[in-house]
């Protein structure tokens, strides 16, 4: 506004934007000037930098230099020549990977638990949303939502030990499961009843916690459309099918392609609770078997190289998805 | 807002069952927690016979007594999860909070190499083995500081930050403060942190529960057990107990307390079933205190929970 005023007469505002844009379109901006300019800037507002830098250092310490250990996957770890050595071997830990025997188990392990809970833990809070979105009482409702909230909020090792005390030799589970057939089932112990108790864990954890998006999806629902369903007849099934579904079909859509990537990222910090060497043959996922022949065995390289396989399959899914979605929707992702 | 329906039959009978189903999910999601506190205190002789299923039976604190007696770790770990997650969570929020601020000013250096440097965090990481290495390269296994500080700057809680302060932080309030002298670090403790304290609990309490509930990288990074946080603690007692329950020492039971369950001339089962009791007590009376923060929290907490998990899928 001061600028306005010690104007010379005659030239306006407008004027006087526009030639100094003329001014600053006259100088190009090399590489070089801005820069120099960032630079200015630093100067000027030091704090603000060392705020945003402190932030940086820390992603370039625990974030990125581990990224270049990747590196593992493709050369031996000494212990002398430590983090930043060069003993390269190929694409040896790849090749071992390959032909080990336990592959095919472990990427059927993988992908079968990864669908297993993608197919019954996804749809199950949508299901949950649209139930809790048909109570008529709104005090019921969200006493309902927050006790439904609690589980998310607790341990795994929690999840597990409590799960486990339902299923072990004298649990709840075990004595329905034996008063039916006659005889005690080794439940801990069975491969068969790995997947059921990981998935099924799942989703009584993430259920009511699960639900909030879609919840708040449904309260931006015009009540018009309501009502003018009540007005063309319709039910209440056809209310749920025709306007509720629809209008959250976007956060179901973004969701479920946030969600592909657990097809081979599977939690795995649940998996290595509930697994034990007897039942292996289901519950050895990738990056269990990744923890034990890393961490516990020492096998780094091989164990990275798997690990980097892993990265790479799961990230190409997620990239996949995003591709499919813009052609579908017009709009990725990111 | 109320919605007219013309009620019919079935959409009453719908309306019964839809009740009663979520009330039966939500008593499904409470029971765990009214179970353990259940068998954590009754006598271990009602436990070791199936009799606790819902309330105490013979209501007793024994195992608590035994669970701080037997194990002189438990104190111990306690201290250690919470000096923990305070650390963590402290270090979490200032970091985060400082580079929020920083990215929500109009004059910043660099901003787009920041901007992407941030970005492609969220997406590549090194993955187990490497991190593993890396930590131990730097020399910090065994030492808190492997739990505490690789986690403390997320991208994801840095642009949550700068959203918020963005959003709520008026820049004029900035520029009159700028103008009468200050500096950004005065700018930032002094006036944005109390604007910015429902974001603050929102992401603290995000970070300190993840904190609490971890047991990973204690697992791969720590190998005294007196740095233990009292998940991996919990995980000896109730998930590796649980399959064969070797690794809970118990102590016997007196005659007295045999005797008193009218067992005569079956000392060997009443002992086999009061050992049974004891273990179970113990697993349950162990989860309990890991959870007991929690309950204690949650209740307060919640609001910001969903506040934080609606406001990141918007902007984030």
């Amino acid at each position: 506004m001061s600028d306005v005023s010690t104007a010379p007469a005659g030239v306006t505002a407008d004027t006087q934007v526009d030639s100094s844009l003329r001014e600053r379109r006259a100088e190009p901006r090399t590489l070089g000037s801005r820069f120099a300019g960032n630079i200015d800037v630093i100067r000027r507002f030091p704090a603000r930098h060392v705020m945003i830098g402190i932030a940086l250092v820390w992603l370039v310490v625990f974030h990125y230099i581990p990224i270049w250990g990747l590196t593992f996957a493709f050369r031996r770890f000494s212990p002398i020549e430590g983090f930043f050595g060069a003993n390269w071997v190929g694409f040896r830990y790849f090749e071992d990977f390959l032909t080990d025997p336990n592959t095919l188990r472990l990427l059927r392990n993988t992908v079968l638990l990864g669908l297993q809970q993608l197919v019954y833990g996804f749809p199950a809070p949508i299901i949950f949303a649209i139930l809790l979105n048909e109570l008529a009482h709104a005090r019921f409702r969200s006493w309902m939502q927050s006790l439904t909230y609690l589980p998310h909020f607790v341990s795994q090792v929690v999840i597990v030990g409590l799960m486990f005390q339902f299923v072990n030799f004298e649990g709840l589970v075990t004595r329905i499961i034996a008063d039916m057939t006659g005889e005690a089932p080794v439940i801990l112990a069975d491969p068969r009843a790995f997947r059921p108790m990981y998935v099924i864990s799942g989703i009584w954890q993430n259920l009511g916690w699960g639900s909030i998006l879609y919840l708040a999806a449904m309260t931006g629902i015009n009540p018009e459309l309501y009502e003018s369903a009540d007005i063309d007849g319709a039910g209440r099934f056809q209310k749920i099918w025709r306007v509720t579904l629809p209008s959250i079909l976007p956060t179901i859509l973004v969701l479920l392609i946030l969600n592909t990537r657990t097809l081979i990222d599977v939690g795995f910090e649940k998996a290595l609770l509930i697994q034990n060497p007897a039942t292996y043959e289901t519950s050895d996922i990738i990056q269990t078997y990744v923890y034990r022949r890393g961490i516990q065995n020492g096998q780094y390289g091989y164990a990275t190289a798997v690990g980097l396989l892993n990265s790479i399959v799961s990230f190409s899914i997620v990239y996949a998805t995003h591709r499919i979605v813009r052609r579908v929707r017009g709009q990725g992702l990111w | 807002m109320t919605r007219v329906y013309r009620q019919s039959i079935g959409s009453r009978l719908f309306d019964v069952g839809n009740v009663i189903l979520i009330f039966a999910i939500a008593v499904s999601a409470l029971y765990p927690f009214v179970y353990m506190a259940a068998i954590s205190t009754s006598d271990f002789f009602a436990v070791g016979f199936g009799k606790v299923t819902l309330i105490p039976v013979d209501f007793s604190l024994e195992i608590y007594t035994y669970l701080f007696q037997y194990n002189p770790f438990i104190a111990r770990a306690y201290y250690n999860s919470i000096l923990y997650t305070v650390l963590n969570t402290v270090l979490t929020v200032i970091l985060c909070g400082m580079a929020g601020f920083a990215l929500a000013q109009r004059r910043l250096a660099f901003r787009g190499f920041i901007g992407a440097a941030l970005l492609v965090s969220m997406f590549f990481s090194g993955g187990l083995i490497p991190n593993f290495l890396w930590i131990r390269e730097l020399g910090m296994l065994n030492s808190l500081w492997a739990i505490v500080l690789p986690m403390a700057v997320s991208a994801y809680y840095v642009i949550l930050f700068r959203v918020y302060i963005h959003t709520n932080v008026s820049e004029e309030l900035l520029e009159s403060v700028y103008v009468d002298g200050g500096g950004d670090f005065l700018v930032f403790f002094r006036i944005v942190l109390p604007l910015i304290k429902p974001m603050l609990a929102t992401i603290g309490l995000f970070a300190a529960v993840a904190m609490w509930n971890s047991f990973f990288s204690a697992l791969i990074y720590l190998s005294d057990r007196k740095q233990y946080p009292l998940t991996l603690f919990l995980r000896e007692v109730a998930v590796v107990g649980g399959f064969g329950g070797s690794s809970v020492g118990s102590p016997d039971a007196g005659p007295e307390q045999l005797t008193a369950y009218e067992v005569e001339g079956q000392y060997d089962a009443a002992q086999e079933v009061w050992q049974g009791g004891y273990l179970k007590a113990t697993q349950m009376a162990f989860t309990l205190i890991t959870v007991i923060p929690i309950l204690f929290v949650y209740p307060f907490a919640q609001r910001y929970f969903v506040r934080g998990i609606t406001l990141g899928s918007v902007k984030g």
